[in-house]
């Protein structure tokens, strides 16, 4: 029972803040419990991201051997990790196989599963469907074993002696690896469960501490006895965590090593790559803080100390084991830290510990999670609707490298939830840093970019990028190509209707005179045209770009972005070879003329390694060489005439005005060709674009044409960004691009 | 690639001990031979035979420097007749950390099968090196060859004693496949006229013969003559050995739109633009590849097919004389160039009761009912209701005027 109340009001305030729809009180009473499981289901299947953690736990090793001190939940099910079934962008509830692969190895006949290849095939016929539902109804009973008893031979059994199937006087022992292990990665699977973890020894030289300290060892030490709980102890009720603070911080308890265990669950063919990303991220961190924690304040013993003097008179007192850990989760600050971070990870949210050590320890655990999606998922991976879907990367530098640390500064600021509320949460939060983030939500539009609101603010644009940085990392903020209304947008293909519900409820609430969400998503999806041709009246823009904003926070809209290549036609890719074979002949012309002269004075062949004396007589050999030389340049000679004659031949180009409109005869053979990367050019893709800007008699289009073509016309950038990076109107730059029309290869995609 | 693997015991004197090895000296030191060890035996020996609790189970355990993974299943037989009335093995087999584990975890299970029922039956273990075991394999040869056969040929096959063979094999485990939908098209990745045998699975092979990359699982079934579910277990097992494909059902209604990794194609990465034009040139001359990329850039999110070619007709551009339009959107599809923008239909009045959880009957509402809550789209109520794109238009036009809208995702 204990988790149960615990999880529900936590479960709603982890709610992530990428979900719009925040809480609307749903009408049904009934459903809600239900309702808000699934719902809670859904948005961290949005994710794509479940962790698997099935449970977390701290092990010791003291004086008296190894210690099982805690753990959370306090029942955990070692089910494999639930995760969204679903593939690609497919929303239909269709019932979906539960994929039991990793369930088969649980079987303890060893034949059942000796061939792993055939129980994952054999999820796939029906009776085993029918069969793998059925357990999923197993799963969710009440949690049991609350209680003590006593089994058949009078033992007294605890409930929180057992953690899975296995007795925690085991699983200390097994988890209190040799100093071998050390700040090591130790990853122990223990069939269908992995215990994954970064052991902390004490220091050879016997102290938590770096810095030396004189130990005073205030217990007489005894010898564990056979019941090593409470041995030590003077009396339990000398053991309020009130008069921990007056212990001596020095008393380690003879600790050597302690230990928090993340006990994982994943399905097989993921398990190395989640395991990887939670080890890195959180259970090294994680460790090593409590490691900082026990080093400057004697943290870890301290409470492990009290949890376990809590554990002991409760198991005298018999009491239940919901009460004992509501108990333990009031009173340690390490329970509940460790209660925090199993929550904030399973339902992959940013963990914030405090730990009331001195000096207070502060730190922030998360597994990153891309904030977009930059493709749809194949139909083969897993979905991750409900993900904004955009191919506009803000944090792409210059040299179109990812560099998370260099945020575009044209790009602004999409806050993910309600700005009255994220500030609120700021300023609970209280830090230095509270106030200017506080004012960088208030400055930043989602309709300005960085720099537009630096340079309107009068503020330096690169702390503001900073501070932005900052929301983004704390998942509070997206950056997203400025709103605008002349822009277009599109319903996301990876948007997730399975949320229209709810969502249409708070959009109803947020924007009570609007058009419903179906309605208003079913306009915007219906043929993409600028934005600024849905609002009603030119009253109704901002709030149409409120709407817009809420779209896509929550995923639902995306922007429709342009790209182009530049396209040159058969008219001047001809122009320009025409250009280059009379260049060829005025060049032969004078190397004939050139060669003619110099003839007798330097060896055209480049055959002057041999001084040749121009006096001397001939002899054969020279003579053959002069005979070649004679024919060569005859031939050379009638090549050029055959050359000139062919060309002379060709029809002059003419530029018509609409080059891709020219069907003349010559023309006909020819291809039009697409310059794939203008910022590489070879030497004729040179002259195409050259050949191009020749023909724009305006000179401020003629000007753009040469600073946009290489940089834009890549397929990769999406024109309606130029604007913002040239410092130009969008009026005027779509106008300039108009006259591009013909050359240029455009399409539109997100 | 198997780097050592070891049979230990637990021996009631000395503790965890390895008893044989393979190569030599990879676990622990033996006379002779001066190869580095693996890893530390004694820092590992706790998880190799560990308590009793976690025996009976598969185990593994990384060690210190996160080179090698050590896959085992330690057993524990309980019984009289041994010392400490208990007899503990493990094989074990190491293999690389970045090595691939899941193939061997079945060789592990099944050596500890294999060797609990022996030992159970006639002592194989505990009274090996004992004169009864004269006619019988070594231990200590079976690993080698184990070692040796599973790392040449991915399986072995190997007579223990004249009643026990071990047969194993490395199996590769796949992703599992997503679901197969009844209005997704199958297309065949290899052929299987080539590799279908008298042995294959009757309903197999009835639905392999339907798959023509144009007909969708339903009519695969129906023209197969197979039930609709067994269709597609059949085919998610094609699915799942990655010989098949499946994309959305092509219509000349459809709409498809371009992805960002339309640059990739207009870019000729891989060659893309000549694979493709072999692919869908074969109506008539075969055109430059520039029309290949300037039909995929027009495509739109709210132009139909139909829409699409009348916009190249009304360019000179007759698409139908030249290319094969269903291979060019299947091209597009599966190269990831394009998708499709699928169609859905959304009540209000459908959500607000979904929401409520009143499952009030909409007035008029009828077999269309539940397919308008925007997670149904168009192509699965064509197929499921056997219905097209324009009666299922009339059909939503008896709901309520101005409640259901048309999605496209």
């Amino acid at each position: 029972m204990a988790q149960e109340q615990e999880l529900a009001p936590l479960a709603l305030r982890s709610l992530p803040s990428k979900q719009p729809k925040r809480s609307p009180p749903l009408p049904s009473e009934g459903r809600l419990g239900n309702a808000e499981e699934q719902r809670q289901k859904m948005v961290f299947a949005t994710l794509g991201n479940y962790a698997g953690l099935k449970a977390i736990g701290l092990v010791i090793r003291s004086k008296d051997g190894p210690r099982f001190v805690f753990h959370y939940p306090a029942h955990p099910s070692n089910k494999a990790a639930e995760r969204e079934l679903r593939f690609g962008t497919e929303l239909d509830p269709e019932p979906v196989e539960d994929d039991d692969l990793s369930n088969d190895s649980d079987e303890s006949d060893l034949e059942e599963s000796d061939y792993s290849a055939l129980p994952a095939l054999s999820t796939l016929n029906i009776t085993e469907k029918v069969g793998s539902q059925k357990r999923k109804l197993d799963h969710e009973d009440q949690p049991k074993g609350d209680d003590h008893f006593d089994n058949e031979d009078g033992e007294h059994v605890v409930p929180w002696e057992h953690v899975f199937e296995f007795p925690t006087t085991d699983l200390e022992s097994i988890l209190t690896p040799s100093r071998a292990f050390h700040k090591k990665k130790f990853e122990l699977s223990l069939d269908p469960l992995r215990f994954v973890t970064y052991p902390m020894h004490i220091r050879e030289d016997g102290t938590w501490k770096k810095k030396k300290k004189i130990r005073k060892s205030k217990k007489s030490k005894k010898e564990g006895s056979g019941d090593p709980e409470g041995s030590e102890e003077k009396s339990d009720e000398a053991k309020k965590p009130s008069d921990d603070s007056s212990e001596d911080g020095d008393d380690t308890g003879g600790m050597t090593m302690f230990n928090v265990v993340f006990i994982l669950n994943l399905p097989k063919e993921e398990q190395d790559q989640r395991i990887h990303e939670i080890y890195e991220h959180i259970i090294k961190k994680f460790n090593k803080a409590m490691n900082h924690a026990q080093a400057s304040s004697n943290f870890v013993w301290k409470e492990s100390e009290m949890i376990l003097t809590m554990k002991e008179k409760a198991r005298e007192e018999r009491r239940p084991m919901s009460w004992v850990w509501n108990e333990i989760l009031l009173q340690s600050t390490l329970a509940a830290a460790i209660r925090d971070v199993f929550l904030a990870i399973s339902n992959n949210k940013i963990a914030i510990l405090r730990l009331a050590t001195s000096p207070p320890l502060e730190l922030s655990l998360q597994i990153p999670v891309p904030p977009y999606l930059t493709s749809l998922p194949n139909p083969d991976e897993r979905a991750m609707l409900g993900l904004l879907l955009t191919s506009a990367n803000p944090i792409i530098d210059e040299e179109g490298n990812e560099d998370p640390t260099h945020l575009n500064k044209h790009f602004a600021l999409l806050l993910l939830d309600d700005e009255t509320k994220i500030i609120s949460e700021i300023q609970a939060d209280n830090t230095e840093l509270s106030a200017p983030l506080i004012e960088c939500i208030r400055l930043c539009k989602p309709t300005l970019s960085f720099l537009q609101v630096a340079q309107t603010n009068s503020i330096e644009v690169n702390s503001l990028l900073i501070l932005a940085q900052h929301l983004i990392y704390w998942r509070k903020a997206i950056a997203i190509p400025p709103l605008h209304a002349r822009e277009t947008y599109i319903v996301s293909p990876n948007c997730d209707s399975r949320k229209l519900p709810e969502a249409s409820v708070a959009w109803r609430k947020a924007f009570p005179l609007a058009p419903s969400l179906p309605s208003f998503l079913a306009t915007l999806s219906a043929a993409p045209r600028p934005y600024k041709t849905f609002p009603p009246s030119k009253d109704h823009r901002q709030t149409y770009i409120d709407m817009l904003a809420w779209a896509i926070r929550g995923g639902w809209a995306s922007q429709l972005r342009t790209v182009a290549w530049i396209c040159v036609w058969p008219e001047i890719l001809y122009e320009v070879q025409y250009q280059l074979q009379a260049e060829a002949l005025e060049k032969a012309k004078h190397k004939s003329q050139a060669s003619s002269q110099s003839a007798e004075s330097t060896d055209e062949s480049g055959n002057d390694k041999k001084p040749v004396d121009p006096n001397a007589p001939m002899t054969t050999e020279q003579a053959a060489e002069q005979a070649r030389l004679y024919r060569l340049a005859k031939k050379a000679d009638e090549d050029a005439k055959e050359f000139a004659a062919e060309f002379a031949k060709m029809p002059t180009p003419i530029a018509t005005s609409h080059p891709s409109n020219n069907r003349a005869a010559h023309l006909k053979t020819m291809a039009p060709y697409i310059i794939k990367d203008p910022h590489k050019v070879s030497h004729e893709e040179s002259l195409y674009i050259a050949a191009l800007g020749k023909r724009w008699t305006d000179p401020k289009v003629r000007e753009c044409w040469f600073r946009f073509s290489g940089k834009y016309f890549n397929g990769r950038e999406a024109l309606e960004m130029i604007a913002l990076q040239e410092g130009m109107k969008r009026k005027e730059t779509w106008s300039i691009l108009m006259h591009y029309q013909e050359n240029i290869l455009v399409c539109k995609h997100w | 690639m198997i780097q050592g693997i070891f049979f230990a015991r637990f021996l009631p004197q000395q503790g965890t001990r390895v008893v044989h090895q393979s190569p030599p000296g990879c676990i622990v030191s033996e006379p002779g031979v001066d190869k580095p060890r693996l890893f530390d035996f004694e820092t590992m020996a706790e998880y190799i035979i560990p308590r009793q609790a976690f025996c009976n189970r598969y185990v593994t355990i990384c060690d210190p420097d996160d080179r090698y993974r050590i896959l085992g299943h330690p057993v524990c037989i309980q019984d009289e007749k041994y010392e400490r009335n208990e007899f503990m093995f493990n094989f074990c087999i190491v293999i690389g950390v970045g090595v691939d584990k899941i193939p061997y975890e079945a060789v592990v299970r099944r050596l500890a099968s294999t060797f609990t029922e022996m030992e159970i039956q006639n002592q194989y273990l505990s009274l090996e090196g004992g004169s009864k075991s004269q006619d019988r394999r070594s231990i200590a040869a079976l690993l080698e060859i184990i070692k040796e056969d599973l790392n040449n040929y991915n399986e072995c096959m190997i007579p223990v004693d004249d009643a026990t063979t071990i047969n194993m094999k490395l199996f590769p485990i796949y992703k599992h496949p997503p679901p197969v939908k009844s209005w997704h098209v199958p297309i065949a990745k290899m052929k299987f006229a080539e590799i279908i045998d008298d042995t294959w699975d009757l309903t197999m092979k009835k639905v392999i013969k339907e798959i023509d990359g144009i007909k969708d699982v339903r009519r695969i079934a129906h023209d197969a003559d197979v039930a609709l579910d067994l269709t597609k277990i059949a085919l998610q097992h094609l699915l799942y050995y990655d010989s098949i494909l499946m994309i959305d059902l092509f219509l000349f209604g459809n709409i498809y739109a371009p992805t960002p990794s339309i640059n990739d194609f207009v870019s000729d990465k891989d060659g893309m633009q000549d694979e493709c034009a072999n692919y869908v040139y074969i109506n008539g001359p075969r055109l430059s590849n520039f029309y290949l990329c300037r039909l995929f850039t027009s495509l739109c999110t709210s132009r139909t097919l139909k829409e699409w070619i009348k916009l190249h007709l009304d360019q000179n551009f007759p698409v139908l004389n030249y290319v094969d339009v269903r291979r060019l959107i299947q091209f597009g599809v599966i190269k990831g160039l394009i998708y499709r923008v699928n169609k859905y239909a959304v009540s209000s009045q459908y959500l607000a009761s979904l929401v409520t959880g009143q499952s009030a009957k909409i007035d008029r509402g009828d077999v269309l009912q539940k397919y308008i809550d925007g997670r149904h789209c168009f192509d699965q109520i064509t197929v499921e209701q056997n219905m097209g794109d324009a009666k299922i238009m009339e059909q939503l036009r008896q709901f309520q005027k101005g409640d259901v809208e048309i999605l496209y995702r």
